[in-house]
């Protein structure tokens, strides 16, 4: 499976494309439609600020690329930032707008920047710096642990997209899976064998989905 | 997962050693190429990397630094990284690179108004080390005492690394080759008002000794302070690395292991779940 990695000037990439290759990927990392619409797959990641991840998927046309590859239900793994941007809004930058493919939106983590240690309730620190739990169920534990790296999460009534939830002072969405696109909050870039594990299981289901 | 184990990756000379005692000349060195050290204890299911350039934090100038920036962007877990870096460039590079958290240490002690710089942009993704030598009393009253003098050149006698679980009492800087006359829990005050949000503690006698991690020296400092601790120097066995995850709920929320795990006193895996099993209940 050849798997285009946008690169759209938002960060290292390297650690990305490293971990789909050890998932069995054949990668490219590039900015060019050409290049990315000969790939069976779409991988966005992402780090930084949502306004300017908007702007620039905007200026480089990449904004619409990204609805279309996803309107013809092309295999996406939004990673971060590539998860936050496909809803309609984020708290981060309210001047622009997100790519609204999804209903819901992107909100700062609540939380106290310095937790009391002696009960440390909750140990919401903000950003949300570490590993964590991400479960299929609302209130289930027992999930696997991935490392998150975030302030702002995704909120949306739609629950049905909703594949692995998280808890860091409050419930947030962690996973996202409708038709092709799936989405994660959580790196699996940087969360070892389980993240391998969740990148191999995305190749598997993007070989079997829609290819040109 | 409250107690984190990092395995420790430094590197000297473009290879990956242990010093004693964090003298330069000791070092063993343990593979030609780090990279690959740092890359097969991410794969062993290490959940964080500890990586250091010794020669960076020795004299300021990084010569490890492109291995560093390839461990930083290609390992398969989180990282944290120091050794010369001394300013807020040299943080922007690291972090961009794909560092999840860049480790401030001599240039904390030498340019406070730079700490704060780095602290305001970067917040949590700032760690200060704290590399503590000399025998003394941790009391905030406590007067610098003899030990306290240790010069560029100190050398660590036996002796002079005072009774087992004394709280080592000045800081240094330059790889631990310069004392700084600022007192440990004194400077700790000055970090955290500067911003610092984690502090990364090594009792630089028993670095590289396997002697045992100075359990008292380390939870007093997380005593003293409401960030997170880190704690290095001298685990050698599982017993002692659980003995530092019980210290979880006073505040030290991880534990930096290097000889240990090069001489295979034990695998990443293990120390994992040890320290898993003796901080479960000290959330």
């Amino acid at each position: 499976m050849r798997v285009a990695v946008l690169d759209y000037g938002m960060g290292n990439l390297r650690s990305v494309a490293k971990a789909l290759e050890a998932a069995g990927a054949e990668v490219v990392v590039t900015s060019d439609s050409a290049d990315i619409d000969r790939s069976g797959a779409l991988c966005v990641p992402g780090q930084g600020v949502f306004g300017r991840c908007i702007a620039n998927l905007a200026a480089a046309g990449q904004d619409e690329l990204v609805r279309t590859w996803i309107g013809d239900e092309r295999p996406y793994l939004g990673i971060c930032l590539g998860m936050q941007i496909l809803f309609e809004r984020s708290e981060e930058d309210e001047t622009i707008d997100g790519l609204g493919i999804l209903s819901g939106e992107v909100r700062r983590l609540a939380g106290r920047a310095r937790p009391d240690r002696k009960t440390n309730v909750g140990n919401v620190r903000v950003p949300h710096m570490g590993w964590n739990q991400v479960s299929g169920e609302r209130d289930g534990t027992g999930g696997e642990y991935y490392y998150f790296d975030h302030s702002y999460a995704v909120f949306t009534s739609d629950k049905k997209v909703v594949s692995g939830w998280c808890e860091h002072g409050q419930v947030f969405v962690a996973a996202i899976q409708r038709e092709e696109v799936t989405a994660v909050q959580f790196h699996p870039e940087k969360s070892g064998a389980s993240g391998i594990a969740l990148l191999e299981k995305w190749l598997e289901s993007a070989s079997k989905g829609k290819q040109r | 997962m409250s107690f984190t184990v990092y395995p420790a990756v430094d590197i000297a000379q473009g290879k990956c050693v242990r010093l004693l005692q964090g003298r330069f000349g000791t070092e063993t060195v343990y593979s030609d190429d780090p990279v690959e050290v740092a890359l097969g204890f991410a794969k062993a299911g290490a959940r964080w990397l500890h990586i250091v350039d010794l020669d960076g934090a020795r004299t300021g100038v990084r010569t490890n630094r492109e291995i560093v920036l390839e461990v930083v962007a290609k390992a398969s877990c989180p990282v944290q990284a120091g050794g010369g870096l001394r300013g807020i460039d040299d943080v922007v590079e690291i972090l961009a690179a794909g560092a999840n958290r860049a480790v401030l240490g001599t240039v904390a002690l030498e340019d406070p108004a730079e700490l704060r710089r780095a602290c305001g942009r970067f917040g949590e993704r700032i760690a200060v080390s704290l590399d503590a030598r000399g025998a003394g009393s941790a009391g905030p009253q406590n007067e610098m005492g003899a030990a306290g003098s240790a010069g560029p050149q100190n050398e660590m006698g036996a002796g002079s690394a005072g009774p087992p679980n004394e709280m080592p009492n000045e800081l240094t800087g330059h790889g631990w080759t310069v004392g700084s006359g600022m007192p440990l829990l004194e400077a700790v005050r000055v970090f955290e008002e500067a911003g610092a949000s984690m502090f990364i503690y090594t009792d630089v006698s028993r670095d590289g000794t396997m002697s045992g991690p100075n359990l008292e020296g380390v939870r007093r400092l997380a005593e003293h302070t409401t960030r997170p601790v880190i704690a290095s120097g001298g685990v050698a066995t599982l017993d002692e690395l659980r003995a530092v995850a019980r210290l979880n709920g006073d505040g030290v929320r991880g534990v930096i292991v290097g000889r240990a795990l090069y001489e295979s006193k034990f695998t990443v895996m293990e120390a994992i779940r040890a320290a898993d099993e003796a901080s479960v209940d000290k959330q």
